[in-house]
């Protein structure tokens, strides 16, 4: 089976194909939304299951349903987290700091350029997380990461530029 | 720049194994969806067997995660047929096999509980399965200046005092093997006990996980729902009492199917929780489950009941588990 990720030229003349689209493209943002690859990976299965029963049929809005299905579902689910109180048996209610020492169990299967993205990513909300990943990793224009946020061209310019600048001085600080 | 550290995140191609299992997955998700629509009540456990037989096998099963095993599990519990809410009685038969001191005992146990914890449990004698009970004549008697600390500073006793205790309590086998036929309130207050859900009113058990796990940590610190007020717990117990009381609520309680997804979907929140994908209990049940601090909880993977739970060698086993609208009878 060979089907294009990288490049635009989608086939979704088959469902195989679908899913093969579905998976990566839902599976790259929500892991720069989320930074966690098992969460990603639920939110990928769940947004690639949703494509095959009733995504568009034409591959040139399949693309921008992926995005702004995956960035969605990707944001819900780390406001659902935040929400989420860790339980720790016997311990204090420690939700964040212990977690965020603890690295997460997949980390030593990712690869090392992933790590560092994801790390890079981490100290940003949620919003600006999703606009540099659309923007960043699937090059996408301002009007479509617009739309995948559900808010202003403006908006998005402003999301950009205050996250390229925390990343800035996170590698300044470097 | 920022291109250049992104670039790692980039899609990547997903393997033909991944793409198939989930197709597999979509295929089993658009079965079961079209089975619970064509089919009543009756066939409801019928039906998820079937679609679950249509799942790919373990070894072709993506990577679980106690999140989405707990996730799928809570989706199946909501989905059972249930009665009208809060009526009628929970039923369940349980093998309960424990130690005490160094035999293992086991009771079969009957249970009938409504909506407020009451009804009846009732047991024949049980058995010992391995070890020898001592009797209650064993019990070493406790050293004078033991009997003076316990007189004198009751509640601070030393080490060795509390060893001497424990030592000496042996409970008369009379006592431990006898059949039991206990009905509430004419017994006791109710089944389930003096703690922290004693009084609670079950309709005001939310559905969300999220609310559902905030009331019963709230409920347990401060104990809203004790029979006798002055409830004052040991902060490092609470999530501990909490999670026991899930196991509670879900093998004994009379609630929802949507509360019981609540319920198995609040367990994946608990720190360290670790999937079980293909887990079997101790009458041989094929399940999945987690393990939680030492507590192992398994479900059904047709009904998402809980099968069996245990504790170290405390071990639970759900033989039959349902619902009736009398004590007496049986599902």
């Amino acid at each position: 089976m060979t089907i294009e990720i990288a490049l635009g030229a989608v086939r979704v003349d088959d469902r195989a194909a679908t899913a093969a689209r579905a998976l990566a493209v839902a599976r790259s943002t929500a892991l720069g939304v989320l930074g966690d690859a098992a969460a990603a990976e639920d939110v990928a299965q769940e947004v690639a299951i949703v494509a095959l029963q009733r995504s568009p049929r034409d591959p040139a809005k399949l693309d921008a349903w992926l995005h702004r299905v995956a960035v969605r579902k990707a944001i819900d689910e780390t406001r659902r987290r935040k929400r989420r109180r860790t339980i720790a048996l016997g311990g204090t209610d420690d939700d964040t700091p212990a977690r965020r020492r603890r690295p997460p169990a997949e980390a030593a299967a990712l690869d090392d350029g992933v790590v560092r993205a994801l790390a890079l990513l981490r100290p940003l909300p949620p919003r600006q997380r999703a606009a540099l990943t659309l923007r960043y990793v699937h090059d996408l224009p301002d009007d479509a990461i617009a739309r995948a946020l559900g808010c202003r061209p403006a908006t998005v310019r402003s999301l950009l530029a205050r996250g390229r600048d925390a990343l800035r001085e996170t590698l300044e600080d470097r | 720049m920022i291109e250049d550290l992104l670039a790692p995140l980039a899609p990547r191609e997903p393997t033909d194994a991944e793409i198939e299992r989930l197709l597999a997955r979509a295929d089993a998700r658009r079965r079961r969806r079209r089975i619970r629509i064509a089919s009543g009540a009756a066939l409801a456990t019928a039906a998820a067997t079937a679609a679950l037989a249509a799942l790919p096998s373990p070894e072709e099963a993506p990577v679980v995660t106690a999140a989405s095993l707990l996730g799928t599990t809570a989706a199946l519990a909501a989905d059972q047929p249930g009665p009208p809410a809060w009526t009628g009685y929970r039923y369940t038969r349980q093998v309960w096999r424990h130690k005490q001191g160094s035999a293992t005992i086991e009771r079969v146990e009957e249970q009938w509980t409504d909506s407020a914890w009451q009804g009846r449990r009732s047991s024949p004698r049980a058995k010992v399965v391995a070890g020898e009970l001592a009797p209650a004549s064993a019990a070493p008697e406790l050293p004078a200046d033991v009997r003076r600390e316990i007189a004198e500073r009751p509640a601070q006793l030393s080490e060795r005092a509390r060893s001497a205790i424990a030592a000496a309590s042996v409970p008369d086998p009379k006592y431990v093997l006898g059949a039991r036929d206990i009905q509430t309130p004419r017994d006791m207050p109710n089944l389930y006990g003096d703690a922290a859900l004693a009084k609670v009113p079950l309709a005001d058990l939310p559905t969300d996980a999220d609310a559902l796990a905030s009331l019963l940590l709230e409920s347990h610190e401060d104990g809203r729902w004790t029979l006798y007020g002055g409830w004052d717990p040991v902060p490092e117990a609470v999530k501990y009492g909490v999670l026991r009381d899930i196991l509670t609520l879900l093998t004994l309680a009379n609630v929802t199917p949507d509360q019981r997804a609540g319920l198995i979907t609040v367990l994946r929140d608990y720190e360290g929780v670790t999937p079980l994908p293909a887990v079997k209990d101790h009458r041989g049940r094929e399940g999945r489950g987690v393990d939680i601090a030492g507590i192992r909880v398994i479900f059904s993977p047709e009904t998402a009941e809980v099968l069996e739970w245990s504790e170290g060698e405390d071990v639970h086993t759900f033989v039959v588990s349902g619902h009736v609208t009398r004590i007496g009878d049986r599902p």
